[in-house]
């Protein structure tokens, strides 16, 4: 699992997450995502590149969002792949956060 | 810890685990030890020429079912051990977890609510609920002190 830091500005920080979210890489990132997402913006995390979603990676994009949204801001998923766009179905997760299917649409999403 | 699972009998060495229609591995309990599991369990599949949706199927439930078995099954410093089991038949493939942890039955674990809200939302429970929508059955039972869970994953019909 890697993550890439795409954007870091005062209005946005947009990640990547490549790779499988599953539990040994859940225990390697979550913590440099929340750090990453902490810097008081709106957050994209794009999951184009995410072939495996386990729950605790649910786990980790839920805990972004609840983050975020105490402090006011909103998160963003994009472009995921359809196995992963039904898990985020399948658990109401596409109900809490808003899904997008790409940047630009996602910062539509978070101007309106 | 030992990450790297032991064969019981994929690794004779002489026979392709192609061509077996029933594998196993045994592993030390242990997150990475589960990984590497998955890996092997993966590889068995693709050389079996099972079919993508069926691979991410059975690679689900195991994450998410042996995984609940490591974080929540053992008291900590125990060394369990888990012994997984794949069987290959035309119309689906048979993921048998068996393990020396406390007893859990997660068929009988509760769909997880659905929230209205951010601020509502539970952030675990739903691992079991996502595996109930990848397979076809989950049976589950104790054999000799030990949990026995199936899980069958049905194969597409090919033409």
């Amino acid at each position: 699992m890697e993550l890439v830091i795409q954007e870091q500005s005062k209005a946005l920080t947009r990640l990547a997450l490549k790779g499988r979210l599953d539990t040994v890489s859940v225990d390697r990132i979550e913590t440099r995502v929340n750090a990453a997402l902490a810097g008081g913006t709106h957050g994209i995390i794009d999951l184009s590149e995410v072939t495996f979603l386990a729950s605790l990676g649910i786990r980790l994009l839920l805990n972004a969002a609840k983050m975020l949204d105490r402090r006011g801001y909103k998160l963003v998923l994009v472009a995921p792949q359809p196995v992963i766009e039904q898990a985020l179905r399948h658990t109401s997760l596409d109900e809490l956060i808003p899904v997008a299917p790409d940047v630009d649409a996602a910062l539509a999403l978070l101007r309106s | 810890m030992n990450a790297e699972p032991s064969h019981a009998h994929a690794a004779s060495g002489e026979r392709s685990p192609s061509a077996d229609p029933h594998w196993s591995v045994t592993f030390p309990s242990g997150v990475e030890s589960l990984a590497a599991t998955r890996e092997r369990v993966r590889q068995h599949l693709h050389r079996s020429a099972v079919d993508d949706a069926v691979i991410y199927a059975i690679d689900f439930a195991l994450e998410e079912l042996a995984g609940n078995t490591l974080r929540y099954g053992y008291e900590a410093g125990d060394e369990g051990v888990i012994r997984v089991e794949i069987a290959l038949a035309p119309s689906l493939v048979q993921l048998t977890i068996t393990d020396d942890a406390r007893p859990f039955d997660p068929t009988l674990h509760p769909e997880p609510n659905r929230p209205q809200t951010l601020g509502d939302a539970q952030i675990g429970g739903h691992g079991i609920s996502m595996v109930r929508r990848l397979v076809r059955a989950m049976r589950y039972r104790q054999e000799a002190g030990r949990n026995r869970l199936e899980v069958d994953v049905a194969r597409a019909p090919r033409c």
